[in-house]
């Protein structure tokens, strides 16, 4: 995709949106509701006219394509069944487009429900279908004519918390095994990480970040990436004889900056011990089974601190504590502000 | 639970009000047409009064053309009324005009409607003045064999209805569906056959019938701009009853009129399910 731009009216909902995704690579659109990543998809499946940009696959430009032609299998929120035809005809019907002959569609609709363990549902309606069936069935579909990539529009979204996350990994495993190229927009962001090879994060139709998982998690380079994909301290920091030194007097290795900064430390990596002497004290305390969450007030800054374990200790509020983050697990900011 | 008096007290306006000005008529017609007469003379049981209807030409006629006047009218406002409809569920300049205009015809009475056509469209008439200096003429339309002009009015306010019905059932379909149907190679007119047709046939059903229902009793339309031969049955109903007094005559073709109202609904009905069946599966 290059430089991709879309508005409605006289807003740019997307805006210079480039992206190249590899064969078979799994890649996730991240960002919060209404940030204009639906309407990418929207473009790519050629539903959304395209304000501008082009868009390649293979190397063959397919935006002057009538979606029919596109070969792009797109999963809706809303999974989009029809509502008319049973799982098997639903699950069929792109193949029928294709004019593929009846036998060889009823021989691929089976081995396609078989995959998202459906067979046995194939003359039911969708109605009768539960919502994590019907997700499933709109999958199938999706994937039966064999597309040249998968757009998976947050699938997931309309399913309780349980079902969600088995689905996620049901669709991992699946895409695996098929290695169908495919984009997968959520505004989840455990989603994201869990499901991605590379994940795209995007605020205001634009492109903030792309990047691993885990390196956008640990070392994100801009604000909104490190408080999109979790809680994180904002601990300022000053320069002091080549490295940065917190508000509660720790050293920290600098990179030689010559302002304040901002450091970026995830609560996970704050760690607290007990301490009389210690510049911070416990204000809060949360118990959430697999982690305990401090709130500590230091300097005027209120941070959080998570750990976990059985051994995880829990301190009474009022207790006063010291505060260490690691050398390794602390960042910078690209911008701070 | 409701207890069952509860409910037979809720049902009773609205099932009373069809038994006392429906079924009773309806009952005391079939009475009188087999000479059983509560209204008319009641001469004992007798089938002379269908006899008569069958073998006289003059009502045979009028039952052929009372048929050709509610099935004619009904296709023809339906394949305006279809596309029409289509094209209101996309954006094209000018579209919030024309939703309003097209309504309008809704809110004149049919009497004014035959009379617009009378005035348009009969010989002498605004149309034929100004296409007369060109050397044109309009075939017959007011008056004629083919009841043109009755087709015209009919249609020109039932077209809006029907848009009205089957638009609001169109509308109705969530948009990812036509989407869905493209991305899995569909071009624009498979999705209107075997999606959005066989989805809104509900309400274009509806809108069929209720249209159809609609033309078998016109009575003032037919009046004014039919022809002199034949008459409908419905005229000739009307004369038997209330100028020969053959109330017996009247409810034959009462019934026989109702009778072939229920047979093309229940034709239409087969044809419709075959119809969401080619179409990819059962609907409801």
């Amino acid at each position: 995709m290059q430089s991709l731009r879309k508005g409605f009216g006289a807003t740019l909902v997307v805006d210079d949106f480039s992206l190249h995704v590899a064969d078979g690579e799994f890649v996730a659109l991240l960002g919060p509701s209404g940030c204009g990543k639906t309407t990418v998809m929207r473009m790519l499946a050629g539903i959304t006219p395209l304000g501008g940009g082009e868009i390649s696959v293979a190397g063959q430009r397919i935006d002057h394509l009538p979606p029919e032609r596109r070969k792009i299998g797109l999963v809706f929120q809303s999974y989009a069944l029809f509502p008319h035809m049973t799982v098997g005809r639903n699950v069929g019907f792109g193949l029928q487009m294709q004019g593929m002959a009846a036998a060889a569609i009823k021989q691929r609709v089976t081995a396609t429900l078989e995959l998202v363990d459906l067979a046995r549902f194939a003359s039911r309606y969708p109605r009768e279908l539960s919502g994590g069936q019907q997700q499933r069935v709109a999958l199938a579909r999706a994937i039966a004519t064999r597309p040249q990539a998968l757009l998976l529009d947050e699938p997931l979204s309309n399913l309780d918390a349980k079902l969600r996350e088995q689905l996620r990994d049901d669709l991992k495993a699946l895409q695996r095994r098929l290695g169908t190229t495919t984009l997968y927009v959520t505004h989840d962001q455990s989603e994201a990480m869990a499901l991605a090879d590379r994940v795209v994060v995007m605020n205001a139709g634009r492109i903030v970040e792309i990047g691993a998982p885990r390196d956008l998690y640990q070392s994100p380079r801009e604000r909104f990436t490190a408080e999109f994909l979790g809680h994180i301290n904002i601990v300022p920091a000053e320069p002091q004889n080549g490295g940065l030194v917190t508000p509660w007097g720790q050293m920290v290795q600098g990179k030689g900056e010559s302002g304040p900064q901002n450091l970026c430390v995830r609560p996970e990596d704050l760690a607290l011990t007990a301490d009389p002497d210690g510049k911070g004290q416990i204000t809060e305390v949360t118990f959430l089974g697999a982690e305990v969450e401090h709130r500590v007030a230091v300097a005027g800054l209120s941070l959080r601190a998570r750990a976990s374990g059985r051994a995880a200790p829990v301190m009474p509020v009022g207790t006063r504590v010291a505060l260490s983050v690691p050398q390794d697990a602390q960042f910078l900011a690209a911008s701070g502000a | 639970m409701m207890s069952r008096y509860a409910l037979w007290v809720l049902l009773a306006p609205g099932v009373g009000f069809l038994i006392l000005l429906f079924g009773l008529p309806l009952g005391m017609a079939l009475l009188t047409s087999i000479g059983l007469g509560t209204v008319g003379v009641n001469t004992g049981f007798t089938l002379d009064h269908y006899a008569e209807l069958f073998s006289n030409s003059i009502y045979l006629d009028g039952l052929r053309y009372s048929l050709f006047l509610s099935v004619v009218p009904t296709l023809v406002s339906l394949t305006i009324a279809m596309p029409l409809a289509v094209a209101l569920q996309s954006t094209f300049p000018g579209k919030k005009l024309f939703s309003t205009l097209y309504r309008v015809p809704l809110v004149v009475p049919g009497i004014v409607a035959a009379f617009i056509v009378m005035i348009l469209f009969d010989r002498g008439g605004e149309i034929s003045r100004i296409l007369k200096p060109l050397g044109l003429g309009l075939p017959k339309m007011v008056r004629d064999e083919w009841s043109l002009g009755i087709i015209i009015a009919v249609a020109w306010k039932a077209v809006p209805f029907m848009m009205l019905i089957i638009g609001g059932s169109l509308a109705s379909i969530s948009t990812d569906l036509p989407a869905a149907a493209r991305t899995l190679g569909a071009n624009r007119a498979t999705v209107f056959w075997r999606i959005e047709l066989p989805l809104a046939l509900p309400g274009i059903t509806a809108a069929v019938l209720l249209v159809f229902v609609g033309f078998t009793g016109a009575f003032a339309v037919p009046l004014l701009l039919g022809p002199i031969y034949p008459k409908r049955l419905s005229v000739w109903m009307y004369e038997a009853s209330y100028q020969e007094n053959n109330r017996g005559l009247a409810s034959a073709m009462g019934i026989v009129l109702s009778v072939i109202a229920c047979a093309v609904l229940v034709i239409y009905y087969r044809v419709t399910s075959d119809l969401r069946n080619a179409a990819g599966g059962e609907v409801r």
